[in-house]
């Protein structure tokens, strides 16, 4: 039997266990959609990324999370959007993997905007 | 970029903005060979002849924003400069496929960096692409695609930390593995 054949039937068997386990809250998900153009892998949008699913799964959220290709601001990557239903959109940039941390236990989990990070806002 | 899994990473974005739904990833490492290749290929949309030049042109820009990443011209460079190769193959409607090499014991030959970080990125965006991630030393090799593993999940649980340890441990133990003894 191959490693990989038996890895699947162990993720299987993680899968049961699970399952047993209580999920987050449900609601309207929050949205976050990463900047993975070549100017934000560059500056490090991969490891951020990595960041935030970790404190999102450390908070207990439930949020998506989407990318978005280039959109003509390199100097401001890594960029990073959150979108919270009914209160419109608002753009971070410079965020490094402490900023991601601030993002997620202030605004994601506490509604509190990361101001000094802000680069953009829409009104919904 | 610091190294290819942030190279590869970036090309594999370039698929994505090509309409490609299946991109496959090969990274070959021979000690015995001196020889690190890489070779990604979509199913894209493809490019004519001059589209391929241009992409491969550091000096070409014909906007602030860019559908084909800095990343070719920059990975080019990084072979010629490493004793490598550099080819690309690509027609309208018949996809693309990106070849480049370093001879491994070259001074400039860039680190693989980490391939689990790059295949967890595309594992969590990725969802409706297959992409798959195969390596080989020459003696061994493991393949593994995004696909085959939400087969055994339900779409919601793809985020989860423990799903996400799970694909990083598969990864280390494998295909890590192959690398370090290439
Ligand atoms: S690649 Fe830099 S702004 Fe798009």
């Amino acid at each position: 039997m191959s490693k990989k054949i038996k890895s699947l039937e162990d993720l299987r068997k993680l899968r049961q266990e699970k399952e047993k386990l209580t999920s987050p809250r449900e609601g309207d998900n929050i949205q976050v959609i990463i900047g993975m153009g070549t100017c934000g892998i560059a500056a490090g949008a991969r490891d951020v990324m990595l960041t935030l699913l970790d404190e999102i799964n450390r908070h207990n959220l439930k949020v998506n999370v989407t990318q978005t290709g280039c959109i003509g601001m390199c100097e401001k990557e890594p960029l990073l959007d959150v979108v919270v239903p009914g209160e419109g959109r608002i753009t971070y940039g410079k965020v490094t993997q402490d900023v991601v941390k601030q993002i997620v236990s202030q605004h994601l989990a506490n509604g509190q905007i990361v101001k000094q990070n802000v680069v953009g806002k829409i009104e919904e | 970029m610091k190294d290819l899994s942030h190279v590869i990473l970036d090309l594999v974005q370039n698929s994505i903005s090509a309409d490609a739904d299946q991109v496959s990833i090969e990274v070959f490492k021979s000690k015995k060979q001196n020889l690190l290749s890489v070779c990604i290929t979509d199913n894209g949309k493809g490019m004519n002849e001059q589209e391929v030049k241009k992409s491969t042109d550091p000096y070409y820009t014909t906007r602030t924003t860019r559908d084909i990443g800095l990343g070719l011209p920059l990975i080019k460079m990084m072979a010629k400069q490493a004793d490598g190769d550099f080819k690309i193959n690509s027609k309208p409607q018949n996809g693309t496929c990106v070849y480049f090499s370093f001879a491994l014991e070259h001074w400039d030959c860039p680190p693989v960096g980490d391939l689990a970080a790059t295949f967890i990125s595309f594992f969590v965006l990725q969802q409706d692409i297959t992409i798959s991630l195969k390596v080989d030393n020459g003696s061994e090799s493991f393949e593994l695609s995004n696909q085959e593993i939400y087969d055994e999940l339900s779409a919601d649980q793809i985020t989860k930390q423990w799903v996400l340890d799970w694909v990083k441990e598969l990864i280390e133990d494998n295909i890590m593995k192959i690398l370090r003894e290439g």
